[in-house]
């Protein structure tokens, strides 16, 4: 729930500066000094992104790499879509794409110990927090399962972005992303065993 | 019970935000890279840039450069700021090659106005080469002015400004060239984007792009007009000689909107290509060029018919243009889309309506690139801020000429009505004013710096008195 205070909190900040991206990119093509605002916008979530796939130090990197590569983009950045997440959702999903050895690692290490490094440290809701505790173990273990096409789609939709925001990022027709996803879901309950994972979570500290 | 996908969402909400100094350090990493980029003079010293922003940690108005206005709004929202610029090349003395001598021949009463980030418009007198007292415009921290126009007669500048950050309302504010002073600001709908006059001065014309209207604005009394509504996010604008119609390019629908300045309606729209983003209308007023940025195209209309011909292949990623005054020759410019690349101008003749052989100006990406042509259509002007070159192309055979080196960037470039002196923006270092440089024409030779307000980002130059 702490998150979605937080959503709330960056969807507040989104108003304060309600330009959209298109516009920011366009003038950026005359002012590449106006691309760093698009990083003052997007980087925070696009690191959580990131974070969640490889962990928190890869994501450092990462994130100013992908903002780079928009960057050098950014004369054939599509001015119809006045958001630009999925652009830049999509250019991280190739970077992380490169170090796929790393994300199934990364994953494994989470089932593994049960201690996931991308997590926050603290949430108030501690009840909450327990009772994912086992159930991130079983997720962790499913996802370092799961084909790299799948991951992008599963994580891409559980990060907030919608089907055709998802086929956008990863340039797929938006029924690729429906298929895939069906087949990633399906997999993941199957490794979940078709139980209520809170419960599951109890049993497993 | 809860299903999987919730659970999905779960672990990636309850992900940690990553934390104000790592992103900090991100951002920071970015704005170096960047700014290695797209200054290519700056790339020498590297590391004193980062080493200056480094000691220069706390944001400060006169260090920021491009993001000092971020910094207000980072109050705001929380987010620490590298306290870098990008377009900002390393501070260098512009070394005074030769002394600005402009010579008998040279006056002319013409005057630059340059604009940008500082809140202030400062004049240059032609003449001789020097900078008066900047004007305070009446615009807030944290805005741009990006557009400027003058009456015909020269006697009122108008400067465009709108938040950097985009979003929000901007202003068009008069300065009357007589005495350098600022009248009050007309306030314009959200995020105006661009602006045009009507040939006899009447009116402008400022496309507001978040509001998706076109704000008309009558001189005579400089007061805004109820704004004629076009849709989607209009951005460039173009007036017909004739003045009888103005031209508002839809970046979102991919459409143009001619507007019949009589009554200020909006008439049917004309479907061009994907991100239209210039427009140029050729001097006889037959044919209105529009650059699509996204489909890599120009389409021309015809003006009598308002019908689209045609289209003519560019570069996609192609983003502005400029024609030539006698309208043989449209000049398209393209980045390149990659480092193997270089910057390209894309002649296109009007006569037939073909792209000629592309010119390149050496590498462009992914910084930015300008271009300004002489009033007697002799010479293009190409500014590089990559490289920090301008490249003269001579439009007769399409050639270039030796490319000119400046020693702290080239942006945006206006010519003198006489088309004696071309005036490029230099780079604008933190902690530093910003500059203009001359260049005499005739000769290419590079003139004196002029030292005016920083992070200057547009330059515009008073018209001939007509006859």
């Amino acid at each position: 729930m702490t998150n979605t205070g937080r959503q709330a909190a960056d969807a507040a900040d989104a108003d304060l500066d309600a330009g959209d991206d298109a516009a920011l990119i366009a003038r950026s093509l005359h002012a590449p000094e106006c691309f760093g605002v698009l990083f003052d916008r997007h980087a925070p979530a696009i690191g959580r992104y990131i974070a969640r796939r490889l962990g928190p130090d890869a994501a450092d990197d990462l994130v100013a790499e992908t903002f780079l590569a928009a960057f050098r983009r950014r004369d054939h950045y599509d001015l119809t879509h006045g958001d630009a997440r999925p652009w830049l959702y999509g250019i991280a999903t190739r970077l992380i794409g490169r170090h796929r050895r790393q994300e199934v690692r990364f994953f494994r290490a989470i089932a593994r110990t049960g201690v996931d490094p991308a997590a926050e440290a603290v949430t108030d809701q501690v009840i909450d927090r327990i009772a994912a505790q086992g159930a991130r173990r079983e997720l962790a273990a499913a996802l370092a399962r799961l084909s790299q096409d799948q991951r992008d789609v599963l994580l891409l939709v559980a990060s907030g972005l919608g089907y055709e925001e998802t086929a956008l990022a990863l340039a797929v027709p938006a029924g690729t992303v429906s298929s895939r996803l069906v087949r990633a879901r399906r997999k993941i309950r199957e490794a979940l065993g078709g139980q209520d994972p809170t419960r599951l979570g109890e049993d497993a500290p | 019970m809860i299903d999987e996908m919730e659970q999905l969402e779960q672990l990636c909400a309850a992900v940690a935000s990553p934390d104000r100094q790592r992103l900090t350090a991100a951002r920071a990493q970015l704005s170096t890279a960047i700014r290695r980029e797209t200054a290519g003079h700056a790339a020498r010293r590297p590391r004193l840039a980062v080493s200056l922003a480094l000691r220069h940690r706390r944001p400060s108005r006169r260090w920021l450069g491009w993001a000092a206005p971020l910094a207000a709004a980072a109050a705001v929202t929380g987010i620490i700021l590298g306290s870098q610029g990008v377009f900002s090349p390393v501070h260098r003395p512009v070394p005074s090659s030769s002394t600005h001598d402009p010579g008998p021949g040279l006056a002319h009463p013409a005057t630059a106005y340059v604009a940008g980030q500082s809140g202030t418009v400062t004049p240059i007198l032609t003449a001789t080469g020097t900078a008066l007292k900047p004007i305070r415009i009446g615009i807030e921290y944290g805005q741009i002015s990006s557009a400027i126009v003058f009456r015909p007669d020269g006697k009122t500048a108008y400067v465009l400004s709108s938040t950097v950050l985009g979003g929000g309302s901007g202003t068009v504010t008069p300065i009357r060239t007589a005495t350098n002073t600022a009248l009050k600001p007309i306030a314009v709908g959200q995020d105006p984007r661009a602006l045009a006059i009507t040939p006899d001065g009447t009116t402008i014309y400022v496309t507001n792009y978040q509001s998706g209207t076109v704000t008309p604005i009558r001189t005579a009394t400089n007061t805004a007009l109820a704004p004629i509504r076009v849709g989607g996010n209009p951005w460039a604008i173009a007036i017909a000689p004739d003045g009888k119609t103005a031209y508002v390019a839809d970046t979102q629908s991919g459409t143009v909107t001619p507007i019949r300045t009589a009554t200020n309606t909006a008439l049917a729209p004309i479907r061009v290509g994907r991100n239209p983003l210039a427009i140029a209308i050729t001097p006889n007023g037959k044919t209105a060029y529009v650059l699509n940025n996204g489909s890599g195209t120009v389409t021309p209309i015809r003006t009598a018919t308002s019908t689209a011909l045609a289209p003519i292949r560019v570069p996609a990623g192609s983003f502005s243009m400029a024609i030539t005054p006698d309208g043989r020759t449209i000049y398209v410019l393209d980045l390149g889309s990659s480092q193997a690349q270089e910057g390209m101008v894309i002649p296109i003749g009007t006569a037939t309506n073909t792209a000629l052989r592309s010119i390149p100006i050496g590498h462009a990406w992914p910084s930015t690139m300008n271009i300004a042509i002489t009033p007697d259509s002799k010479t293009a002007y190409v500014a590089n801020a990559s490289t920090g070159t301008i490249t003269p192309i001579r439009t007769a055979t399409d050639t270039a000429l030796t490319r000119i080196r400046l020693a702290d960037g080239a942006g945006p470039i206006a010519i003198t009505p006489d088309g004696r002196t071309a005036y490029v923006i230099a780079g604008s270092g933190p902690g530093r004013p910003g500059t203009v440089i001359p260049i005499r024409t005739a000769t290419n030779q590079v003139l004196r710096a002029i030292t005016v307000s920083n992070l200057p980002s547009v330059i515009a130059i008073t018209p001939a008195p007509r006859r």
